[in-house]
């Protein structure tokens, strides 16, 4: 018995090491890789030095382009990928997460942000944009002083998608906005047109036998260096999606609610183990073993509408195995990535109904409440949602090297009586509640009785004469 | 060309006495007031007029006693109004892209339009836009009276340039000027060339030489020998030779494409060029500078077309550190989404731009309440030195005639507004209105030809 307790023990010794040793060294270990990019970078600078000139050249134009640092410190920082950090400091260099943790030195010349007693998480992402971001190419058109974008800001989200592009809210400011293009690519698969369906078919089938004859081509090519190449003249419109999405290079988004229509394009994406990300899902509990099979990720709504004012109540939907609130919670028991988003992708006036992208973090709630667990809530609107879009290595997440995009706020994000304080984007202060008319007059920090601050008057009207 | 016409046919009259009247076209104007808008207020105040062009002005002045004398001793005497853009009697005729070749000149008929109501409202001078959007073409200046051959001022005034920051603005923009840029680079290449040709056939020829005196002369004598002696065939090459040399001579740039003509002299920097570009929110502006990011020092002026409510107080930071003329409505505008006002013009104008003001639209009662309305924002705070500006040299400079109206100023053209009171009171009416020295306008007939 003794002997089996001992082991016992040393197992629980070996998880617990196990379980803090990673995160322990996570930390302690994020300055080395920047150190080591660094020594990288002088490395292959020397052999430029050889040209003295050059070098010069190089370093008056450093001496141009002054680093610009922005600093939080005092926050519990909620990185999401790699557990949480109390009273840290964060550093964003031009933009980018430079160094996360304690002890981090400040430069002299960055801009200090003390959020002691606050909490920092990762900017969120809203995978349907709306009217935040301008129509067109979106960092050419967007009215980056627009009301939508500040109510966004104070809502936290700091990526928007709008079309088929990924960009950062950045208030104020025209540069680095996109951090996506070209996130989908449309497939066609009707449920209601067989022949359709046979088609889409019959191309994949197409574009498969090409790339199979494409491989034996390069085999071939190895003895005899005359071989032909496969025609590739018809490799044009759905057949070059279809390569795309055969050779993984493109994901397909595609909208499908009811459980037939999901099964559809479960069958699709197994057959050819393309990607697919099903937009909608209504009923996708119904299938979710299926939908996690065929590894389908979902963006869904939690409390869709009952009806529509085109075909008044939806019957099929409002059926009992139709759309239900635990439709996260099952996904994700399941193994489904999900990105959550309101039923009004956008910023609008009975968003003050709650079902808008002002209230973004509370529908990430709502499927808590059907039995989605916090974190999940947390990350379908944060780095899942990045993943699905194809931008986890910019945002989503803190990590270092990432976007410095973060909302501060005074409690837990899903938690009905939360605020963001503060929102920071590419590294530069885009939203300050006590600045901004919105919420500045809600429980304002501090004494709920203190008379407002000097600086009342809010930034979005200007200087007040 | 048609500018040069008319500067041209200015200085012909100039040197004959043909507009003045009396004596050798001297003008003058004993006034209650005289408002010079660049600085000093004289009263009562003499403005001494030569040909149509200010020669003088003060409080007590000498002049020759043959002079045609306008007295006005209960009125107030100010450079007439300009208004910056108007389409004051042309047709809805819109133009999309880019059609730089295009002027309002070509919309114009004077002989069917009516300046009557401009005059009422005391207005010398008006630019006429091309009306649609993108880059529409050139804005021409005309006076609103005066002899038909002198009411062009100006056939240049700016390129109006219109993006629709909504859709394809910015990419129309940045193209346009890519292509113009382009077509410089064309040119340059082409006379690079050109040069480099040059110099290949004159170092051929240095060659040949070398080697002809080296082979065939010793003496200059034996050369001139030679050319006397020359055959027919080889005076027949020597002309051809010449006929070639001749034309490489020339260089013939190749062809600019007439539509980006005008943003290609804006980029050369040729003189009375500019443009005017039209902002319907703050985040325009950082648009235009992100697609004008390589044509920064490009002569600009800014037209905030969104009136009422707008946000361009969030840009007037920006607009006052770079000195910018910008052309607006007179209005203490919204906040956007909120009932708080602000007087644009007077942060403009304190953040150090150059502010011009313009009516509301082409209707007679906008035009009369015009100046009302530049006063009613002294109300809140703008200056009554800005509030002048606004209305008169600020204009000439968005226009490009800064230095010919405006202000009343030695060798500026006499084209004058008399008021019975002060120009900025709402309640002041003009008396008459005065171009090129001659009285064409008077709300009281009698006034007319009272001298």
């Amino acid at each position: 018995m003794r002997r089996l307790e001992s082991l016992i023990q040393l197992c629980l010794l070996a998880c617990l090491a196990c379980c803090v040793l990673p995160s322990s060294r996570a930390f302690a270990e994020d300055p080395k890789p920047e150190e080591k990019k660094e020594a990288v970078d002088t490395k292959t600078d020397d052999p430029d030095s050889k040209g003295d000139d050059e070098e010069k050249d190089d370093e008056d134009k450093k001496e141009e382009k002054k680093d610009v640092y922005f600093a939080v410190t005092g926050a519990t920082i909620h990185t999401l990928s790699r557990g949480d950090l109390y009273d840290a400091t964060v550093l964003v260099k031009n933009g980018r997460l430079a160094e996360m943790g304690h002890g981090v030195v400040i430069p002299e010349d960055a801009e200090t942000l003390d959020a002691s007693g606050f909490h920092l998480y990762p900017g969120l992402v809203a995978v349907r944009g709306g009217n935040i971001i301008g129509s067109g190419r979106a960092e050419e058109t967007t009215d980056v002083y627009s009301l939508w974008m500040t109510i966004a800001l104070a809502s936290g989200i700091t990526t928007a998608v709008s079309g088929e592009t990924a960009v950062s809210l950045t208030y104020g400011s025209v540069e680095d906005m996109v951090v996506k293009r070209d996130l989908f690519v449309g497939l066609r698969y009707s449920t209601s047109d067989p022949k359709q369906r046979r088609k889409v078919r019959e191309g994949f089938e197409k574009v498969r036998q090409y790339m199979r004859d494409l491989q034996s081509h390069v085999e071939k090519k190895k003895t005899d260096p005359k071989a032909e190449e496969p025609d590739k003249e018809w490799l044009k419109g759905d057949f070059e999606t279809y390569f795309k999405l055969l050779k993984h290079e493109a994901v397909a988004k595609v909208s499908a609610n009811t459980a037939h229509e999901i099964n559809q394009f479960c069958d699709l994406a197994e057959r050819y183990g393309i990607r697919i990300v099903i937009d909608g899902a209504l009923e996708g509990w119904t299938v979710a073993r299926r939908m996690a099979r065929a590894g389908v990720s979902a963006i869904i709504s939690i409390r869709p509408p009952i009806f529509s004012t085109d075909t008044g109540v939806d019957e099929r939907l409002n059926r009992p195995t139709g759309r239900s609130i635990e439709n996260a919670a099952t996904l994700h028991k399941y193994g489904v990535s999900i990105a959550i988003v309101p039923s009004t992708a956008s910023i609008t006036a009975w968003g003050l109904a709650g079902r808008d992208l002002l209230h973004l973090n509370m529908e990430a709630a709502f499927a808590v409440r059907g039995g989605l667990p916090e974190e999940a809530a947390l990350r379908s609107i944060t780095i899942d949602a990045a993943r699905i879009l194809g931008i986890d290595h910019r945002v989503g997440s803190l990590e270092i090297g990432k976007d410095g995009n973060f909302m501060i706020t005074d409690g837990d994000p899903l938690h009905y009586m939360t605020h963001v304080r503060w929102t920071v984007v590419n590294g530069r202060l885009v939203y300050d509640k006590k600045k901004d008319s919105l919420f500045s007059h809600i429980r304002p920090d501090g004494d709920r009785d203190a008379p407002p601050p000097d600086d009342y008057w809010p930034r979005r009207l200007g200087d007040g004469q | 060309m048609r500018y040069t016409l008319c500067s041209f046919a200015i200085a012909l009259v100039m040197s004959s006495p043909v507009l003045g009247g009396v004596d050798e076209g001297f003008v003058v104007i004993k006034a209650g007031r005289v408002i010079t808008v660049s600085g000093e207020e004289y009263s009562p105040g003499v403005v001494v007029i030569e040909n149509g062009k200010i020669s003088a002005v003060g409080s007590d002045l000498e002049y020759p006693s043959s002079a045609k004398l306008i007295r006005a001793p209960r009125e107030t005497v100010m450079p007439g109004l300009i208004h910056p853009r108007s389409r004051f009697g042309l047709d809805k005729y819109t133009r999309t892209g880019v059609q730089g070749d295009q002027s309002v000149v070509d919309e114009v008929s004077l002989s069917q339009m009516h300046f009557a109501d401009l005059l009422e409202a005391g207005f010398v001078a008006v630019a006429l836009v091309p009306a649609g959007t993108d880059i529409p073409g050139t804005a021409a200046t005309y006076r609103t009276a005066g002899p038909d051959d002198f009411r062009l001022l100006d056939d240049n005034s700016y390129l109006q340039v219109a993006p629709n920051w909504r859709s394809s603005g910015r990419k129309m923009l940045g193209g346009a000027l890519k292509k113009a840029k382009d077509e410089i680079e064309k040119v340059k290449k082409a006379r690079e060339e050109w040069d480099k040709k040059q110099k290949e056939k004159a170092e051929e020829e240095a060659a040949e030489e070398e080697a002809d005196s080296d082979e065939e002369y010793d003496d200059e004598g034996g050369e001139s020998y030679r050319e006397e002696g020359d055959s027919d065939e080889d005076d027949e090459s020597d002309a051809e030779d010449a006929k070639e040399e001749k034309e490489a001579e020339k260089f013939e740039p190749p062809k600019i494409d007439p539509k980006h003509q005008p943003l290609v002299d804006l980029i050369e920097k040729k003189e009375g060029r500019q443009m005017t570009v039209t902002i319907t929110r703050a985040s325009d502006l950082l648009h235009l500078d992100a697609v004008m990011d390589q044509y920064k020092d490009l002569s600009r002026t800014l037209y905030l077309a969104t009136s009422r409510s707008s946000d361009y107080h969030l840009a007037v930071e920006k607009l006052g550190e770079r000195k910018a003329t910008v052309v607006l409505r007179p209005w203490t505008h919204y906040m956007p989404n909120t009932t708080f006002r602000y007087n644009l013009m007077n942060r403009l104008d304190q953040g150090g731009c150059n502010v011009a003001a313009m009516p509301w639209d082409d209707s007679r009662e906008e035009l009369l309440m015009y100046r009302g309305r530049v006063a009613s924002l002294l109300r809140t705070g703008l200056s009554r030195e800005a509030g002048l500006k606004a209305l008169t040299q600020n204009v000439a400079k968005a226009i490009g005639l800064e230095d010919k109206l405006g202000t009343i100023e030695k060798d500026k053209f006499a084209d004058l507004a008399f008021f019975n009171g002060d120009p900025l009171d709402p309640l002041s009416e003009v008396t008459r209105v005065m171009i090129l020295g001659e009285i064409v306008w008077a709300r009281d007939k009698k006034l007319a030809g009272r001298e």
